[in-house]
């Protein structure tokens, strides 16, 4: 996950690739099974949604803060949001203080890409006056504990915001100026997206890898999906995928998605 | 889908705008490329395999590829702001992914491989055209590579699963599939998506992506090969037919000239020292000498007439394996003056560099870097890789001496410097 070398142990990695031959792996888990999702929601009092998300042992704390600016200029009746993910150097040591590195600024596109073409929120609707201002979003995920599979974990964290999040109401008066009122709405959320990441390691496809075997794998491919569509996909890491492995993963994809979707929905409506 | 259905610019749903590929236009760097997509205009630059900076984060078992990917400022509808963007960062992330497991790095370790991409002026699928650039300019560079690459975006423009969007048609339209595919070892090394696919559509986009690639693949070979005919036709060797009649004849001379030696080889038994002695003077001497890879390796002592009259240049006989690989060293940057020979040695210089095994990465900081014997064309060398490694390795080692040459004195101090630096380190 970052740019040091990280030396996996080569008598581990054959063990990890052994145990794959015979469907296992090192946590005891299928290979398309996830680790255990948490999620909390509203931890953040002053931002206006926000999430703690567990994955495994990774941990991720997302924000969201609505801000009032100008739309930009090809989207004069939108508002829009923002991404942004860093790797904190508090989630793991390798971790460096300063501007985000290459992979997190991946990840932050993954998510936004996500969380922008699957259309789970309508950016319409964030508009206040067309053409002057707007609500932009900013989302704000930083790691508290890593242990492999940020794609996925940021993914759920900041839909998880995002579907808790209240927007202040406003009032306008003649000379269109803003004032932000006490009261909120509820952001509308439109769409599912779940973000399902396959780590290949020697020939073997597992779905969210803890960080051995995110460390040893030498490809990755994350896809979104929603119900009824696949809305992002991203292939990383050092190694190709055949072609005809894709549609196989896209299937498990979907299916994997399916479950977390579920499992998410009670979740977040649980503890909102 | 609907297959009939024609886009705005007139193209069909699966063909791709209009490609071109140019390889070698940048005189300094060790290869390049400039590739046109439609509007869309990527220049490419490799240097390297070079020496990584900073050391300590060098891989010790590979080079790295690094592949920047900018726009300019002018090439799009709005001025683009200078500074490289979080969307240029992470595409040069997932290129230089991409091209680290097309290339073999593992030829190279300790060294980095640089390539630049700059974008000229976008117009949808930039990302694609970039990677055809740089797998153009890899070739070019004669880095060897499993494969060559192509890219292709596709997506869906009015509910249409259509290939090579352009610029307008991906911003109206629902979705963006580039993918980066290697058709012989049919590997997609780089994937992207983003939009509102379904299944169905999903598979309709890898299918034409990939059968696009398959043509684009064509036309940077193509393109490679243009720029050696290019130089054939500039020092005015004949077309491939006529070489082919060349070859064929060069074998029977050459059976002749055996058949010839072999008679001789009684009578004359006694001259040959002395004309191991003569020859041995001429090469030291020689300025250009002339490489039979062939002969070079199999008869070392004869004395052959017919061959020292066809050709004016020295003879190679009498040469043991070592001094070959010398020549072999001291002959490449060769290539550009030889306009006076003889036929069949420049014939035998185009023939042997394959486009993919070209020339430049083996001269440049050959100290630093291992290296891989220049003729073999590429099929060849990764097909039996192993095999030639253990053989070449010492050779390698002389022909590394050879080209950078430095006094005992001078390499003591490299050498000094070398262990301070090691010391400093530790």
């Amino acid at each position: 996950m970052t740019d040091y070398v990280t030396i996996a142990n080569t008598i581990e990695k054959d063990h990890i690739i052994n145990l794959l031959n015979t469907d296992r792996r090192l946590d005891g888990r299928m290979k398309n099974e996830f680790r255990d999702i948490k999620v909390e929601t509203n931890v953040i009092e002053k931002a206006n949604g926000s999430s703690i998300v567990h994955l495994g042992k990774t941990k991720v704390i997302c924000g969201v803060k609505a801000v009032i600016g100008t739309p930009y200029g090809d989207s004069l009746d939108k508002g829009s949001l923002m991404v942004n993910f860093e790797t904190s150097p508090l989630s793991a040591p390798e971790f460096r203080l300063g501007p985000p590195q290459d992979d997190a600024i991946e990840v932050s596109r993954m998510t936004d890409r996500i969380i922008r073409e699957s259309q789970c929120i309508d950016l319409e609707k964030l508009c206040i006056i067309p053409g002057q201002k707007v609500w932009n979003l900013m989302i704000d995920i930083y790691s508290l504990d890593d242990y492999g599979n940020f794609f996925d974990a940021c993914a759920i964290a900041s839909f998880a915001a995002l579907s808790t999040t209240n927007i202040p109401e406003v009032s306008i008066d003649d000379e269109e100026n803003v004032e932000v009122l006490e009261a909120v709405r509820r952001l509308q959320i439109n769409s599912y997206p779940v973000s399902v990441t396959f780590y290949k390691i020697g020939e073997h496809f597992v779905a969210d890898a803890n960080l051995k075997e995110e460390q040893i794998s030498n490809a990755r491919i994350t896809i979104g999906t929603t119900e009824t569509h696949i809305v992002s996909g991203q292939k990383g890491g050092l190694s190709g995928i055949k072609s005809s492995e894709m549609i196989p993963l896209l299937t498990n994809t979907v299916k994997i998605a399916h479950s977390i979707r579920d499992l998410l929905n009670k979740q977040i409506h649980k503890s909102s | 889908m609907n297959n009939n259905y024609i886009r705005p610019d007139g193209r069909p749903v699966d063909k791709i705008r209009e490609l071109k590929v140019e390889v070698g236009n940048l005189d300094r760097a060790d290869g390049s490329s400039k590739v046109h997509l439609g509007k869309n205009i990527a220049v490419a630059s490799v240097y390297g395999p070079r020496e990584y900076h900073p050391k300590h984060s060098a891989k010790a078992d590979r080079a790295a590829v690094k592949v920047n990917y900018r726009m300019a400022t002018f090439s799009v509808d709005d001025y683009k702001r200078p500074f490289p963007s979080r969307r240029e960062k992470e595409i040069s992330k997932v290129l230089s992914e991409a091209f680290e497991s097309i290339v073999l790095t593992n030829f190279f370790p300790r060294s980095k491989i640089d390539v630049h991409i700059q974008i000229f002026q976008s117009d949808g699928g930039t990302r694609t055209v970039a990677a055809i650039a740089a797998s153009a300019a890899l070739a070019d560079a004669g880095i060897p590579m499993r494969d060559l690459t192509g890219g292709i975006a596709s997506g869906i423009f009015e509910e249409h699963v259509c290939l090579d969007l352009t610029g307008h048609e991906d911003m109206v339209g629902t979705g963006d599939m580039p993918i980066l595919y290697s058709p012989v070892i049919d590997e997609i090394s780089l994937f992207q998506l983003d939009g509102l696919f379904t299944f169905e559509q999903f598979k309709r986009s890898l299918e034409l992506s990939i059968n696009a690639i398959k043509g684009i693949v064509q036309t940077i070979q193509d393109a490679l090969k243009q720029k050696y005919i290019a130089i054939r036709d500039e020092i005015g060797i004949p077309d491939d037919e006529e070489t082919e009649e060349i070859e064929v004849e060069e074998k029977l001379a050459e059976e002749v000239v055996k058949e010839i030696v072999a008679e001789e080889k009684g009578v004359a038994d006694g001259m040959t020292d002395s004309v191991i002695a003569e020859t041995d003077m001429e090469i030291e001497k020689a300025p250009e000498p002339i490489i039979y890879p062939s002969e070079a390796t199999d008869e070392t002592t004869e004395t052959s007439k017919p061959l020292e009259s066809s050709i004016e240049s020295p003879p190679i006989t009498g040469i043991d394996k070592n001094e070959a690989q010398h020549f072999e060293s001291t002959e490449v940057p060769r290539d550009d003056e030889d306009a006076e020979k003889p036929i069949e040695q420049t014939d035998d210089n185009i023939t042997s560099s394959e486009p993919v095994s070209a020339s430049s990465w083996y001269d440049s900081e050959s100290s630093l870097t291992p290296m891989m014997p220049k003729d073999e064309p590429k099929e060849k060398r990764i097909a039996t890789f192993s095999v030639e490694e253990s053989e070449e390795g010492g050779e390698e080692k002389n022909d590394s001496n050879d080209s950078s040459e430095p006094s005992d004195e001078e390499s003591d101090v490299i050498r000094d410097l070398e262990y301070s630096e090691f010391e400093e380190e530790e």
